[in-house]
């Protein structure tokens, strides 16, 4: 399983993770994000990296779980 | 714990007298707790700041018309989200504080102190 996480002290709230995954992502008051829910559908995962790879200070990554 | 919301931490115990007004007591504490910020994430340099602005507002009676509810919101925005579990105590207290003392919030949106006015009437 797939799950996206945000590096909290790099982020500074550029919003582009927002902009490119509406499915996951929503900002709050000051533009940063909140995560509706971290664990990624195929169905977004093309997005998802797009975003990860658009983060200007790289605060974005998929993190795989490592199978038991 | 978790299961009912509690978690590990440090803690301050403070006894309020009769005549002490919960939302100021709040505010103190949300001040506090807002310049306590290592402001290493926005979340918390952001919004510890809106929240204590706020709550000091509410404390003076000089709330803006949707303080209480910005304050709700914020509070329930913030958890987990921080670099650090700063923000998570900071606005656990405050959800408490907005349970117990939800009249005297509600008195304070609308200019009122409960407890200046059981002062007034002692």
């Amino acid at each position: 399983m797939t799950t996206l996480e945000i590096d909290r002290i790099r982020c500074d709230g550029h919003r582009l993770c927002a902009e490119l995954l509406p499915e996951l992502i929503r900002l709050d008051d000051w533009g940063y994000p909140i995560l509706k829910e971290r664990s990624l559908s195929p169905a977004v995962l093309m997005h998802a990296r797009r975003a990860v790879d658009a983060c200007p200070v790289l605060a974005l990554r998929l993190k795989q779980a490592a199978r038991v | 714990m978790r299961a009912r919301g509690y978690a590990l931490g440090c803690g301050v115990v403070s006894l309020l007298s009769e005549a002490e007004c919960g939302v100021t007591a709040t505010s103190r504490i949300m001040a506090y707790m807002a310049a306590q910020s290592a402001r290493q994430c926005g979340p918390c340099v952001f919004g510890l700041a809106a929240i204590a602005e706020a709550t000091s507002r509410l404390s003076a009676r000089r709330a803006q018309a949707n303080d209480l509810e910005r304050i709700e919101r914020w509070s329930a925005q913030l958890t987990g989200r921080g670099a650090c579990r700063h923000p998570d105590g900071a606005v656990g207290l405050l959800r408490s504080a907005l349970r117990v003392f939800d009249q005297e919030f509600a008195a304070h949106q609308h200019g009122l102190c409960l407890r200046q006015q059981a002062r007034r009437a002692a």
